[in-house]
């Protein structure tokens, strides 16, 4: 049985930051990636306070030469083309958050993870978990790979496996699915996607619904990622399969098709079913959860990837702080890692709530010029999670204006109406 | 009639309100007419109307998919 420092369950954005980081600080890493990369996978949108960690596992300008989109803000729209809100991260943030990237994940995650190899971690592909156990002072893992049992321990394990979240079930961790619908995302990737001119052509765009919204990320200069969400109730009531829900929604939606009126779909439908939850707890004396396996939100905000880059260096200073004084984590310590990760899911589940309270998403629709607001909420859909008080002030009066737009009109109200060219339905 | 430099006018001007340019109801009405007569597309509904004419840019967005949709 071989020996590690740090065993880290999965290979995607917050294992390869884990291991990367801890790689990088001396440890000897295990990374056990159950697929073989490069392989598919959602989440195509990162936001500009994910850049830092990004520099610091100096894949940044590597990113810039794979030939990346760049990505200068973000845009939000109706299906009925009426009303516009447009967010250019240079226009209000610091340099180093006026731009990040759209990352088809395949290229993205194997990049980050051939990176954390180069640090020094070994990086096995194929590798299924089978069996943990965690103790008071170190960590066994058992997993497969080519048909063979292999075990392996260590002093530590980050469990970056996703919503599977490998470590979080086996220590029976409680979750909450935090009041959240549950919803459908069915997607796919096209050519010849209507695209914005200029520089505003890398910006992701969403397209609110009243029953929903679609994303529009554009990957390189052909092929755009497009998808639907719409909450599970909804898609059943429907009747229909996943794509022709989709292609039904393009149909009904002037600003839908007028994107999509040349598009070639290139590649298969997906469909996945996103189950927000949040687990109660992120870490024990020595095991950390990171990413989407701490807690998975509702992808509107685009902040999957920066959770998982911002709470995976977390997990990784934790270790090395304790690792330093040759101790587990305290309780203390335990708690404060999870208090910053469920922050980091906070901001963005009032974002997400925001986003589908209809009249809370006029206030954020609507010009409010006032007290420098547009700022802050830049901030928030930048990512930026940990607010300065001049900041966190003004989120609090966007959300009072958010609440008081409920029962007295201070932002236009928002119709989603007139939206088809349909004739009129001839009832006999 | 209101007096303002053209070019100060940026895709994301408000036209109304006052940090915009505070345009009235009469000007509303009759940047409808303007709009259906120089493109051949008519708004309908008083409430899609505030909802359009919000800034330039939300006029051209519209304005564009209509035409695009019309062909």
């Amino acid at each position: 049985m071989e020996t590690f420092d740090t065993i880290v369950i999965g290979g995607g954005p917050s294992g390869s930051t884990a291991a990367g980081l801890l790689a990088q600080a001396g440890q000897k890493v295990l990374v056990l990636e159950k697929e073989n990369f490069p392989r598919f996978h959602i989440g195509e949108s990162l936001i500009p306070f994910g850049n830092d960690v990004l520099r610091e596992l100096d894949v940044w300008n590597k990113l810039e030469r794979a030939g990346f989109m760049p990505k200068p803000g973000a845009e939000f729209t109706l299906g009925n083309a009426a009303g516009f809100q447009h967010f250019a991260f240079g226009s209000s943030l610091d340099s180093r958050y006026a731009q990040t990237f759209q990352v088809e994940r395949a290229k993205f995650d194997e990049l980050l993870l051939k990176n954390a190899a180069e640090k020094g971690a070994t990086v096995l592909h194929a590798a299924k978990v089978s069996a943990i156990r965690i103790g008071v002072h170190d960590v066994a893992v058992t997993y497969l790979l080519a048909g063979a049992t292999h075990e392996a321990s260590a002093r530590w394990i980050v469990d970056a496996s996703g919503r599977n979240s490998v470590v979080g079930n086996a220590m029976k961790v409680p979750k909450s699915d935090l009041g959240m619908p549950k919803r459908i995302a069915v997607f796919a990737h096209f050519k010849n996607v209507h695209r914005n001119e200029g520089v505003t052509a890398g910006n992701i765009t969403i397209v609110r619904l009243e029953n929903g919204w679609c994303w529009f990320i554009p990957l390189d200069d052909e092929k755009t990622s497009v998808g639907l969400v719409q909450t599970l109730g909804s898609f059943k009531q429907q009747g229909v399969t996943p794509q022709e829900s989709f292609e039904n929604t393009i149909q009904n939606n002037v600003e839908l098709k007028f994107r999509l009126k040349r598009a070639e779909r290139v590649g298969e439908y997906h469909t996945e079913s996103d189950y927000t939850f949040r687990h109660h707890y992120a870490a024990g004396p020595r095991w950390l959860l990171v990413g989407d396996s701490a807690g998975f939100i509702d992808p509107i905000f685009s902040s999957g990837v920066m959770v998982a880059l911002r709470s995976s260096r977390a997990a990784a200073m934790a270790i090395l702080r304790a690792e330093a004084q040759n101790r587990p984590l305290s309780g203390g310590e335990q708690r404060a890692y999870t208090r910053d990760v469920k922050k980091m899911t906070g901001v963005f589940l009032d974002m997400i709530r925001m986003f589908y309270d209809r009249h809370a998403f006029e206030v954020f629709m609507g010009p409010s010029p006032m007290l420098d607001l547009p700022r802050a909420v830049m901030n928030l859909v930048a990512g930026n999670t940990h607010l300065s008080w001049s900041l966190q002030w003004r989120v609090w009066v966007f959300y009072t204006l958010c609440w008081v737009q409920r029962y007295v009109q201070i932002a236009p109200r928002l119709s989603f109406e007139g939206n088809t060219h349909r004739e009129p339905e001839i009832h006999p | 009639m209101l007096k303002v430099d053209p070019e100060s006018i940026q895709e994301d001007t408000p036209l109304f309100g006052p940090s915009g340019l505070g345009l009235d109801s009469l000007d509303t009405l009759q940047l409808v007419v303007a709009i259906e007569a120089a493109f051949g597309t008519p708004i309908k509904d008083p409430e899609m109307a505030k909802q359009i004419l919000r800034t330039p840019g939300t006029i051209r967005q519209w304005v564009e998919r209509q035409q695009e949709m019309e062909e």
